[in-house]
Parts: structure tokens; sequence; C-alpha cells
């Protein structure tokens, strides 16, 4: 009875174990050519490829973390976050062309289906940036004050707006 | 063009617009402070109202040295509140759900009719969280998603919401909404969705950027907005003068909105 | 424990596997309607923000309340040392566990985001009555198995810890219910729930519903494995299940009274007493008549004694009493507005001042079958894989002065 639940026991892990290995054996995907492009430019190419290796790493930390401190501390600086990179990763709806989080071609879409990792980020955020004819003049107003900070620039900019 | 240059334009353009809302709100309290009868308007200087007006710089933390809070003047209110309630869902989005019924709706604020039985006297106002200090919905919740912060303001932090609606047993106010259905297009500044409680926030992203709610500013010349801690704001000074109501005062809430004329 | 007594396994054969069949379709249906719940939102219900809470936790709070009175048999047994009750305690405590597993799947299936369970247990508010009870409900899981395991395991530790660990178990138990009881005690904006009387209430209700389900449970796996039952076991459980009934009458006219008192409390009071439909109905018909009046009356009445058919029925009653109760607190406590304006009338669009109806919907009785039918499984496979069941309860093996 031992040695049946050994048996059991071991060709399970061998499935598993070749399942994983059936995994390795493929060439890395060309994700680059498939990752839609973000609508602003970086100055440099050197800001550019820092701003890749530190996000495609790290991103759910900096969001994470600028999370909680904009629930609990009510931090919001353009830096890290959510909405600063959905203004940037995801058109602007233009008539009824809308880009949502389910569609193949929406920036987070294109990398977290091939990796396979579920996101419910959008069942609460909005995924791509106001319509223009539904965002308010006070939300408009709004969009340019924060949305002047887009990347390391934010402290600059913030002292200058708080110092005046 | 590059992207920088394109930035400091919109700083430029930026100060353009705060001292366009400065102007604004220069000219919105004095308007309040007028009606609501502080005699002494001439004391009211532009310094201390510009100082209300400071945003707190978008870097820093929000602290207990701040309680924000509501005083809604009914008598004042001419549509009951039915503006503040069509400026809140414009604002956050609410109120067109597609699948859920009527009891199913969210509402984050709703115009309420109380007639008083004996005398039949009718008073109409908007009635959403009240933004307690000892909050039940606070106290009760399982995860610590349902929270006040330091500034007074309680929220729902629907990262660790699980939805389990015990805050909406315990709230006094029925101020609480549970989403039945996905939703999609939500507001940028306004995170809602399926499976988690949502209630007034007093438009905190608003007020993080020193602006009023939504609420206040569709009804001006009826809701005070401002600092409860600070016994110089004009809502301070209007509570010190005039009183306030609390909605069921007998819990000992001590909630951060109060009325007058109910 | 009585020497005499051996355990075996029970069960096995074509009915064992009817049970299986029958409660894994019960658990299929129920985790078929999680999904499509899960899936499409709370809309699907008949739960909505006015009644918030709905069947899934009628269903869940049953369970949950029951399974602190079946676990109750066992402390008897120990914790008095009723030697009659001490072959009974594994049996007790595997339906304690069941039921609680059972109760505690249906509450957290039916959440906003069950996806979002870890967060439950990695966020605590200290303050939140529910965060206690996620910490009674797994220490009392935990203490369950190794209660069993004093009792089950022949070595001399395991017997010198028999005492202890019954004594843990009791404590923890009253604790455990006073902690289910006060989810509602404290709820201060609600009319029906603000009343400390809760928690003592919840604890006198448990020991009836556990008492209930533990002698039908004892009764069907007798009559289907062909031991012998006697009458001297049944006679204690029912005398036991009047007594409890009698005592959550007390109670109930305790909190009643107090509620008539005050004149604040009128309005609510005579919704569920005298104009409340359904939850009149519930009340009076369900709770009072049915699940107390008619269960005492088939224990105490002397031309009924010894009868099997009279027990079960009278158990059978009390489950719908404590039902009707759960169910009338719970959802018509909900249904009657909150008081924003004493002694006026309130109107909006949101349904102030409205008393609130709810019908559950097909999911939602799905959802709650499916936890019956998880703690039913539970049972029947701990009575084929554990020596829980007694190879005798004939009143000469039970009762050590029969002649």
């Amino acid at each position: 009875m031992f040695s049946k639940f050994l048996s059991v026991t071991s060709s399970l892990l061998l499935l598993v174990f070749l399942i994983g290995v059936s995994g390795c054996g493929n060439e890395p995907p060309q994700i680059e050519s498939k990752i839609t492009k973000a609508l602003k430019k970086f100055d440099t190419e050197e800001q550019n490829t820092a701003h890749k290796a530190e996000m495609r790493k790290y991103h759910m930390d900096h969001l994470k973390h600028k999370r909680d401190l904009t629930m609990y501390g009510g931090i919001r600086t353009a830096e890290d976050s959510l909405k600063g990179c959905i203004d940037c990763h995801v058109p602007v709806p233009k008539g009824d062309k809308v880009v949502r989080h389910t569609d193949p071609e929406h920036f987070c879409k294109t990398c977290h289906a091939y990796a396979s990792v579920e996101i419910d980020c959008f069942q609460c955020h909005a995924d791509h940036p106001d319509k223009p004819e539904s965002a308010t003049a006070n939300n408009a107003l709004m969009d340019e004050n924060l949305g002047i900070v887009a990347d390391d620039s934010t402290r600059k900019t913030s002292t200058e707006v708080t110092g005046q | 063009m590059s992207d920088r240059n394109h930035m400091h334009q919109n700083v430029d353009q930026n100060r353009g617009d705060d001292g366009n809302i400065n102007a604004y709100r220069r000219q919105f309290m004095a308007s309040v402070v007028g009606i609501s009868g502080v005699a002494t308007v001439a004391t009211i200087a532009p310094g201390i109202i510009l100082q209300q007006a400071q945003a707190k710089p978008a870097d820093e933390m929000v602290t207990n040295k701040v309680r924000w809070g509501l005083l809604i003047d009914t008598s004042r209110l001419t549509d009951g509140g039915d503006a503040c309630v069509e400026a809140c869902k414009k604002e956050h989005g609410w109120g067109n759900e597609k699948l859920s019924n009527k009891e199913q709706d969210a509402q984050w604020i709703r115009k309420v009719k109380v007639t008083e039985k004996m005398t039949g006297h009718v008073t109409s106002l908007p009635v959403m969280c009240q933004h307690c200090d000892t909050a039940p919905c606070v106290d009760v919740c399982p995860t610590g998603a349902s929270m006040k912060r330091a500034d007074g303001i309680v929220l729902v932090n629907k990262h660790i919401c699980i939805g389990c609606r015990y805050c909406m047993m315990a709230c006094p106010y029925k101020a609480r909404s549970f989403v039945h259905e996905t939703l999609t297009d939500q507001r940028p500044y306004s995170p809602r969705g399926r499976g988690v409680v949502e209630s007034c926030n007093m438009c905190v992203h608003r007020v993080d950027a020193g602006k009023k709610p939504a609420c206040v500013e569709a009804a001006p010349e009826a809701i005070l907005f401002g600092d409860l801690n600070d016994k110089e704001s004009d809502i301070s000074k209007a509570l010190k003068e005039f009183g306030g109501t609390q909605i069921r005062a007998d819990l000992g809430l001590n909630t951060g909105v109060r009325y007058r004329g109910i | 424990m009585n020497k005499r007594i051996t355990f075996s396994e029970a069960g096995g054969g074509l009915g064992f596997i009817t049970l299986l069949m029958v409660t894994g379709g019960m658990i299929a249906l129920g985790f078929l309607s999680f999904l499509y719940m899960e899936h499409s939102g709370h809309h699907v219900t008949g739960m909505n923000n006015q009644i918030v809470w709905g069947l899934p936790h009628v269903f869940a709070i049953f369970m949950i309340v029951a399974a602190s009175g079946a676990a109750n048999i066992g402390s008897v047994g120990t914790v008095f040392g009723k030697k009659i009750y001490q072959p009974l305690g594994r049996l007790s405590v595997i339906i304690a566990i069941a039921l609680l597993i059972g109760g505690l799947l249906v509450l957290v299936l039916d959440l906003g985001h069950a996806d979002r369970l870890i967060v439950a247990m990695t966020h605590f508010n200290p303050k939140s009555i529910f965060t206690w009870n996620i910490a009674l409900y797994s220490g009392f899981l935990g203490i369950m198995f190794f209660y069993l395991w004093t009792m089950m395991d022949r070595s001399k530790l395991a017997k010198s810890l028999y005492k202890p660990a019954g004594y843990i178990a009791f404590l923890w138990r009253i604790i455990l219910t006073m902690g289910t009881g006060s989810i509602f005690g404290f709820l201060v904006s609600r009319q029906y729930y603000d009343a400390a009387i809760m928690a003592p209430l919840f604890i006198t209700l448990s020991y009836v519903l556990g008492t209930a389900i533990y002698t039908l449970v004892l009764m069907a796996a007798y009559k289907w494995t062909g031991r012998e039952l006697g009458d001297k076991v049944l006679n204690r459980l029912r005398y036991t299940l009047a007594i409890f009934i009698a005592a959550v009458l007390f109670f109930e006219l305790a909190r009643h009274l107090t509620n008539l008192y005050a004149t604040e409390h009128h309005g609510i009071e005579s919704y569920i007493l005298l104009d409340g439909g359904i939850y009149t109905f519930l009340f009076w018909g369900g709770q009072i008549f049915l699940g107390s009046l008619v269960p005492m009356f088939l224990v105490w009445c002397k031309k009924l004694k010894d009868n099997r058919l009279a027990l079960g029925v009278a158990a059978a009653l009390a489950i719908l009493g404590g039902v009707s109760f759960i169910y009338n607190v719970l959802i018509g406590g909900q249904s009657y507005p909150l008081v924003l304006f004493p002694n006026a009338v309130v109107e909006s669009s949101f349904f102030d001042g409205i008393t609130n109806s709810y019908f559950p919907s097909l999911p939602e009785m799905l959802l709650g079958i499916g936890g019956v039918g998880v703690t039913l499984l539970l049972i029947v496979i701990g009575v084929k894989v554990l020596r829980l069941l007694p190879d005798s309860l004939a009143d000469k093996v039970t009762d050590p002065h029969h002649k």
C-alpha cells in the first residue's frame, strides 16, 4: 500500500517537472514589438532604457507602495501613480474607439497575457484616460495640474507649484 | 519639442489657472461668508482666505492637525440637494449601473425628504457619509479597509476590502453601497468596482489637490467646507456662532458633516 | 471512559455510496452557484443595498452556531463528568468541525471578493468582531482536532490531556458563540440588534441546534448501520433539547420585554410581533409555535416517552425554529428602516423610511445547500474512516447500573 502511495506521488512529481521543462525550451518571445508604444517620449534614450528596466521588473512594487501612500497619506504625486501610467500608455478614447484592459492591444494586456498574470487593478481603476467630452472643466483642470509631472522632474515641478 | 519644454509650459499655464482658482475662491468664500451671516465680513481678510485655500503639497502626508468637515444649511438649499447629488454622480461616475435593480444601485449621496409627523414641517437635505469621528464602519471592518484618514475623512480602501458588507450593517446613515455588477469606464480619479463597498469620500482627490468637494461647489451658497480643527476657519466660526445639528446625535459619533435647519 | 465500549468505523456499501453521491451533488450545485455569483456579481442575488446580508448568511450563522452546540455533547461528558455522554463525544466533535467548515465556506464564498480571502488572513483590524471571529473559528478547529485526538489515541499522554482539552474546548466554544452573537449585539445603528443579550441568547440557541442536529445524525447513523441505540442515551438528548429550548424562550422573552419597555424600540417590536408580514409569521408560527412549543410538548408529553419518531420530529422542528429565529433576526432586522429622524416621515430615492423586502434567489439557496452538503459529506466520511461510533449504545452498555 505504501509503495502504491509512493508510485502515485513520484509520477505526479515527474508530470509537474515535465510540464515545467516543456515551458523552458521556448525561445524568448518578441514581446518588444508587440507592446503598445507609449504616447509620450523621454528626452534621452538612457532615461527610456532605465525606465523600461525598472518598470518591467518592479512596476508592481512601485504601484503598491504608491497605493498605500495615496490611500493613507493622501500623497498624490504623479510619480508611480497608476493614473500616470495609463495617461501615457493608453490612448485617449476617440469617438467609439476605446482601448480597454480586455483588448489585446491594451498596454498592460500585451505583457500580462503573455505572462499569464491576471490583474484586478481595472476592476476598479479606469483602464483608459477619460473621454474628452466627459471630462468636466474641473477635471480637465486637475488633469493638467497633476499631468505636468510625469517622470523624475516630479519633485522639481511640484515644489515650483507649491512654492509660489 | 521636447517633453520637458512641454511640461514647463504646462507649469506656467498651471500657475495661471491657480490664480484663477484663487480669484474664484475669494469670490466664492466671500459670498458664502456674506450670506451665512457672519457679521464681521471685514475681518475676513484676504490673508485668511488665502491660507484656507492653500493646498497641501502633493508629496506631504495628511495629518490630524486638520479635520475636514461640512456644514450644510438646508434652508439655503433651494433644490433640497438635487444639485449636490448630480454633481456627485458626475464626479464619481455612479448612478448608471446596467444590471443591478433599484435596490442594488449604489447611491453615495441622496436627497432625503423629512416630514415631521406632528407639525407637518417638511425639510429636504442631502445625506451621505457623515465622516464620523468614531465611525462604526471603521470599528467593524475585519481587514481595516474601512478607514478614517488622519484628516478625518472616512473612506474605503478598496484594495483590501473583501466585500463582507459588515460596515453597511453598522452604518446608522445607510451611507454605504455595495457594487453588485462589473463596472467599466470609471472616472480616473474615482476608482470603483464590483464586489467592494463604497461611499462618499468627501472627494478626497479634490481635497488633496486643495479643492472643495463636488457637492460643495454645486451648492456654494448652502454648504461650507473647511477645517473643523482650525478655530479661524469659516466653518468653525459658523458652527461656533450658530451651531450645527448632527443626524442621530444620540449615537455620539461626532460627525464631520453638520446641518443647519433640521 | 467506560471500558466496555468499543468504537469502530461505520458505513460502506451501497448506502455509503448513495450518501456520497447525494452530498457530492449538493456540493456541486453549491459550487456552481458560487462560480455564477462570483462571475456575474451580486446583482444575480436577492441581496441589495438595503438587505445586505441574505440567505447565505442565514445558512452560515446557523451552521456556525450549531457547530458550537454540537460540541457541547462532548463537553457534557468531559467537563461535567457525565459518563453516559462520553461515548458520544467523538461524533459530537466531528459534527462540530463539519458544521463549522460548512458554515464558514458559505460565509466566505458569499464575499464580494472571495478571491481576496488571503487579505482577510493578513490584514487585521483588532477592534472588529469579525477579526475576533476569524481567530476564534480557526482556534476552534485546532482545539477540536486536539480534543478528538485526546479521545481517540490510546497513549497515556493523550489520556492525560483529555480533561484539559475538554475544558479548553468548552471555554473556547462559549467565547466563540458569544462572538457570533456579538456580530449583531454591537450594531448600534440597527433597532433590532443593539442588545447585549444577543450573546447569551446565541449561546443557548447553539445548544438547541447542536443537540437537535446531533440527535438526528446519531439516530440516522445507528439506523443505517444497524447498530443498537438504547433509549437511555436518546432520553438524555431528548431532555437536554427541551430544556435548552425553554432557556431560549426565556432569553427571547427578556429581550422582547426589554425592547417593549423602551419607547425607542416600540416601532421595531410592533413590526416583528404584529405587522411584519412574513417576519411576524416566522416569529409566532416558526420560532415560537413550531420551533419551541411543539418540540417541548413532544418531549415532555408522557405518552410519547421513548417514542423515537416524536424525538426526531421534535429535533427537526427545533432546527426549523432556529432557522426561523436567525432569518427573523437577520433579514427581519434589516428590513425595518433605519431611524434617521425620529417622529418624522422620511422619504428618498434610497428607500429611506421604507420596509424593505427580500426574495432569496436560487443561487443563494444553492450556495447554502452546498454548505450543508459539505457538512454532511464530512460527517459521512468521518464516520467511515474514523472510529467514531460505539459498536453499541444499547442501554446495558451505556448505563453501568443497568441490570
